[in-house]
């Protein structure tokens, strides 16, 4: 059964349309990466998804349901979210943070059971995050406090993971780290997983399939191969770049330099200081 | 656990000074078998005569009880406005609950003083606060749904707030004789009450407590932000609709008999979670708690400073309240 279908939608926020008549298909068990250059749409269709933005026009529907008549307890059992600049506050710490993605399968009113617990813990586990329990969500570290909001995603046990940018805010090695542990979730939960990626080469190593969108509007559509060329990103991002693409590495971006200089040799600090 | 019992042992210790103290000079034995004696299934002999329990029932037993549910509500009212607007200097007295029942205060006083003596203040101060609510949260409606926000209710309620108090100072520059019994009614005072002003309030806070209790892990999530408790399945325009009506319903009963003490509802949920942490599920009940005790506390400097004078108590909780909290903020680190 198809997962995910996004059926001409349209967002307008203000006067603006940022989302212009998209439509696109997720299977399920599929892990879909949405790219573009900043201001292309990106997080509004994600947020339209999650409902977080009203639609103009289409409609979304994922497992049959349309996702606009569903109320917020209901779709927040189809979809777990992890936002791009999560909201720290003050003083929680990670267990109880974690514990905060049971809220749709606690009553309004009610205690987390033992079965909310075990579920919490078996995702603070997951994720890595076992030492750092009992820690401040204040005073982890950008990688750190990702995993935690990955993990409070999953004790959602819903099969749907939407990540805005999920690696926007770490380095390369945390960067990574988090797209393996997504991809590692999603094989052993059967999660289907949408998101927006800023990493054009970090989203052609790890989604099945690219969406381009570039002023509200997809663009293209198909495996990262067809989707990140050095022609589609010249002409929807305004970049000049090599893509090089070999068995190892999948497909690689090089940004080029306008007046790039050769033959420089860089100057060993260490030798320096001695 | 522990911090809860701690906090019952704490008031109760309290109110048990505040029933010794009080410038008719009950004997403290005596009050103390007084109270046993009430007890069920406990017969005790008191040293009080007749006069000494009348004073003691009549008089300071309602008298402390107000104290300490007023002080509770603001307390708890002050936490649940911090939680729901995601701000720590949100009081209870935020969407014009102040200037609608100053306004309705200043119009009680008013006209009784224009040949209407039996004009009831407390039921006039409580409507002028409900209707100062509702009229900051019907302006904040007018704006379109999608450009509506926790902070769009905010600014309609002060807003409202310098309107009504406006119209207030107004009314009572014009009426230069009723200066003096306005202010002090803003400055907050309780007035020895008897049974029946707490009775006619005490059902407005009991609920407002009740739900404040029951939403307090609502108010974790709400930590979160609109978005992200949205998308972990809580609406969060329900929950502030719901506890904001709540809290406002139970500060409008506490300032309509107590007039406006300032302070306790910003500086008790703060002293609650510096001391006990971020959960919500601890600070409303602590707060509950910790409201009680400190302003019966408060009251009991408030009568017994300059006694046989009496300070507006109002005064006491800014004197008391600021320092401490100070002391409090520097021993326990951040607050933000």
């Amino acid at each position: 059964m198809t997962g995910l279908q996004v059926r001409n939608v349209s967002v307008v926020l203000g006067e603006a349309r940022v989302v212009d008549g998209v439509s696109l298909v997720v299977e399920e068990g599929e892990w879909l990466g949405l790219i573009g250059p900043n201001g292309a749409g990106k997080t509004t269709l994600l947020r339209a998804v999650t409902g977080a933005v009203s639609t103009q026009a289409g409609e979304i529907v994922y497992r049959g349901i349309d996702l606009e008549t569903l109320r917020v307890r209901r779709r927040a059992r189809l979809m777990a979210v992890v936002p791009q600049h999560p909201v720290v506050p003050w003083g929680m710490a990670v267990a109880d943070y974690v514990l905060l993605g049971r809220t749709a399968h606690m009553g309004w009113l009610g205690r987390e059971t033992g079965t909310d617990l075990d579920i919490a813990r078996e995702a603070v586990k997951d994720l890595g995050l076992e030492k750092l329990s009992t820690r401040r969500l204040d005073e982890l570290s950008g990688g750190e406090l990702q995993r935690a909001v990955l993990a409070r995603a999953l004790t959602q046990a819903a099969p749907l993971l939407i990540l805005d940018e999920p690696t926007s805010s770490l380095d390369v090695g945390h960067g990574q780290q988090m797209m393996e542990m997504v991809d590692r979730l999603r094989r052993e939960q059967d999660l289907t997983v949408i998101s927006a990626l800023h990493d054009l080469t970090l989203a052609a190593q790890f989604c099945d399939r690219l969406v381009m969108m570039a002023g509200g509007r997809a663009i293209l559509e198909g495996p990262p191969r067809t989707v990140i060329t050095e022609r589609s990103l010249r002409d929807h991002y305004g970049a000049e770049v090599r893509v090089l693409t070999g068995p190892e590495f999948g497909v690689v971006v090089i940004p080029l330099r306008s007046d790039n200089e050769s033959g420089e040799q860089p100057v060993s600090l260490e030798m320096e200081n001695r | 656990m522990g911090r809860l019992v701690l906090g019952v042992a704490l008031g109760m210790m309290v109110l048990g000074i505040a029933l010794l103290v009080g410038p008719a000079g009950l004997d403290a034995g005596g009050v103390v078998t007084a109270l046993l004696d009430r007890l069920p299934f406990l017969e005790v002999e008191t040293s009080l005569s007749h006069r000494e329990l009348t004073i003691l029932w009549e008089i300071r037993m309602p008298r402390t009880v107000m104290g300490a549910v007023v002080g509770a509500t603001l307390a708890a009212a002050g936490a649940a406005y911090q939680g729901v607007f995601r701000n720590p200097l949100a009081d209870p007295y935020l969407l014009g609950v102040a200037a609608g029942a100053g306004l309705g205060a200043t119009l009680a006083i008013l006209l009784r003083s224009r040949g209407f003596p039996s004009i009831p203040l407390a039921p006039l101060a409580f409507l002028g606060a409900v209707v100062g609510v509702a009229l900051s949260y019907g302006l904040s409606r007018t704006r379109g749904r999608s450009q509506r926000s926790a902070t769009t209710l905010v600014l309609a309620g002060v807003a409202v707030a310098s309107f009504l108090t406006a119209v207030q100072t107004f009314l009572q520059l014009t009426n230069v004789g009723t200066l003096r019994e306005v202010y002090s009614w803003i400055l907050g005072r309780l007035v020895t009450v008897g049974w029946g002003d707490l009775y006619a309030v005490l059902p407005y806070m009991v609920a407002s407590w009740l739900v404040l209790v029951v939403f307090r892990r609502s108010l974790d999530v709400m930590a979160v932000g609109d978005d992200e408790a949205a998308a972990l399945g809580l609406s969060p325009r329900v929950v502030r609709l719901v506890v904001v009506a709540a809290a406002t319903l139970g500060a409008a009963a506490a300032v309509s008999v107590s007039g406006l003490i300032a302070f306790v509802g910003i500086i008790v949920p703060h002293t609650v979670r510096l001391l006990a942490g971020w959960s919500y599920r601890v600070i409303i009940p602590l707060s509950l708690l910790m409201g009680g005790a400190f302003l019966t506390a408060a009251d009991l400097v408030a009568r017994t400073v300059v006694s046989p004078a009496e300070l507006p108590i109002g005064v006491v909780t800014a004197f008391l309240g600021g320092p401490f909290f100070l002391m409090v903020l520097r021993t326990s680190g951040d607050l933000e």
